[in-house]
């Protein structure tokens, strides 16, 4: 391939390396800003994972099974091979930025009810009688507002930006949903699991 | 998305990693918005990103640059899906880049809006997505062949094919707007000559 070419193409770049003094003090106030913003960010809503006491055998991030299945089936899920019943049934329905209507369901339980320690037992009765009304669309604007970004390491499922999305759908509900809960419900030891059937429609 | 606070010990090296990166993130940004006072709103959300994320940046320098890079096309690919949101911190060099923008624009001269690097950039323009991108990173942004695979997430013999491929299709379409211009001069200089010829002929 042409040299001459490659050279051309390098000397096209519409953009000029040099930078003047300041314009590069500007990029560096900025990132200095953004330190602080995000530290204020940060401390503002401090990641529930690191507020919580403990963290039980099963993770809601990690328990997440995202079936097809459509808003009539009983939306389920298996623990150890066995089917449970979910504490609550929180309706997820929001309105994308196209117009596109989404109504799904995310469930949660908090293990089996026979063999529940009383904190357990207090934090699925919070769930299962929380008004959880608006939580769908809280849940879309944040995930539209904090999209997942995938760091060199990532080994998601290629470049597929409904994966992407579906991504930052989990990690919003996730969130959002823990926000509801109070601090003091969230006990040493418990155990969580949750399911959903959303998609992570975002556009 | 809810991020990790920077561990003390980490900030040092997220400072040394973003002074180093910034100036290259910035042109990144710049070569692929409309206006270029976009990238600075685009930059300020790579920074937040990269301190909100702090704690899993990496700790060698080439995958740090990597990794602020990865954080840039996803904020990139966000903007162009999603109307760019304003943010306060990017007010400053956002002010600074559309003036200076309004100054590069102003003094263009006719030669240069003409020349070769127009015609080259002109051609770039052309080329399929994923071919004009794989160029930019390695003739724009400084990254390699391999750099740039890990980029577009795709493996480096592809890349390699696909580099090939893409300069092949760049010196075609550049011949093509050379011939072009060239079939166009001499229609205009045609032109030219059959009005004078007309004026000629209608003196006699």
């Amino acid at each position: 391939m042409s040299e001459l070419l490659k050279s051309e193409l390098s000397a096209a770049d519409p953009i000029s390396v040099d930078e003047d003094a300041e314009l590069r003090g500007l990029v560096r106030q900025m990132a200095m800003d953004a330190r602080d913003a995000a530290a204020d960010r940060s401390a503002r809503r401090s990641p529930w994972w690191r507020r919580r006491r403990g963290v039980g055998p099963l993770a809601i991030a990690g328990a997440i099974a995202v079936s097809a299945a459509a808003v009539m089936v009983p939306l389920t899920m298996e623990v150890g091979g066995t089917q449970v019943e979910l504490d609550v049934e929180v309706p997820i329905v929001y309105t994308t930025d196209t117009g596109v209507d989404v109504s799904c369901r995310y469930g949660l339980y908090f293990g089996d009810p026979a063999d529940r320690t009383e904190a357990d037992e207090q934090l699925a009765q919070f769930v299962a009688g929380h008004d959880w009304t608006g939580i769908g669309q809280r849940i879309y604007e944040e995930a539209i507002d904090n999209p997942f970004v995938p760091g060199p390491d990532y080994d998601g499922q290629g470049d597929d930006q409904a994966v992407l999305d579906k991504h930052s759908f989990i990690l919003a509900a996730v969130h959002l949903i823990r926000d509801e809960i109070p601090d003091d419900l969230w006990q040493q030891g418990f155990s969580s699991g949750a399911t959903m059937d959303c998609q992570g429609l975002l556009r | 998305m809810r991020k990790h606070r920077v561990p003390p010990e980490l900030r040092e090296w997220i400072e040394i990693v973003v002074e180093e990166n910034a100036a290259d993130l910035l042109r990144y940004l710049q070569r692929r918005v409309d206006n270029p006072e976009e990238a600075a709103d685009l930059l300020g959300r790579v920074f937040l990103l990269l301190w909100e994320s702090g704690d899993r940046v990496p700790r060698v320098d080439e995958e740090a640059r990597m990794w602020c890079f990865g954080i840039a096309r996803n904020v990139l690919r966000e903007h162009h899906r999603n109307t760019a949101k304003s943010l306060t911190l990017a007010d400053g060099l956002r002010d600074y880049l559309r003036a200076t923008a309004q100054q590069d624009h102003a003094a263009t001269s006719p030669t240069e809006t003409w020349g070769r690097a127009q015609d080259v950039r002109h051609a770039v323009a052309f080329l399929e997505e994923r071919s004009r991108e794989l160029l930019m990173l390695i003739y724009w942004d400084g990254f390699s062949i391999a750099e740039a695979a890990r980029l577009l997430s795709i493996n480096e013999s592809t890349a390699r094919t696909r580099h090939a491929r893409a300069l092949r299709r760049l010196e075609w379409t550049l011949q093509k707007l050379e011939r072009d211009l060239a079939e166009s001069a001499d229609q205009s200089s045609g032109r030219r000559r059959s009005g004078a010829d007309l004026a000629m002929g209608g003196g006699q």
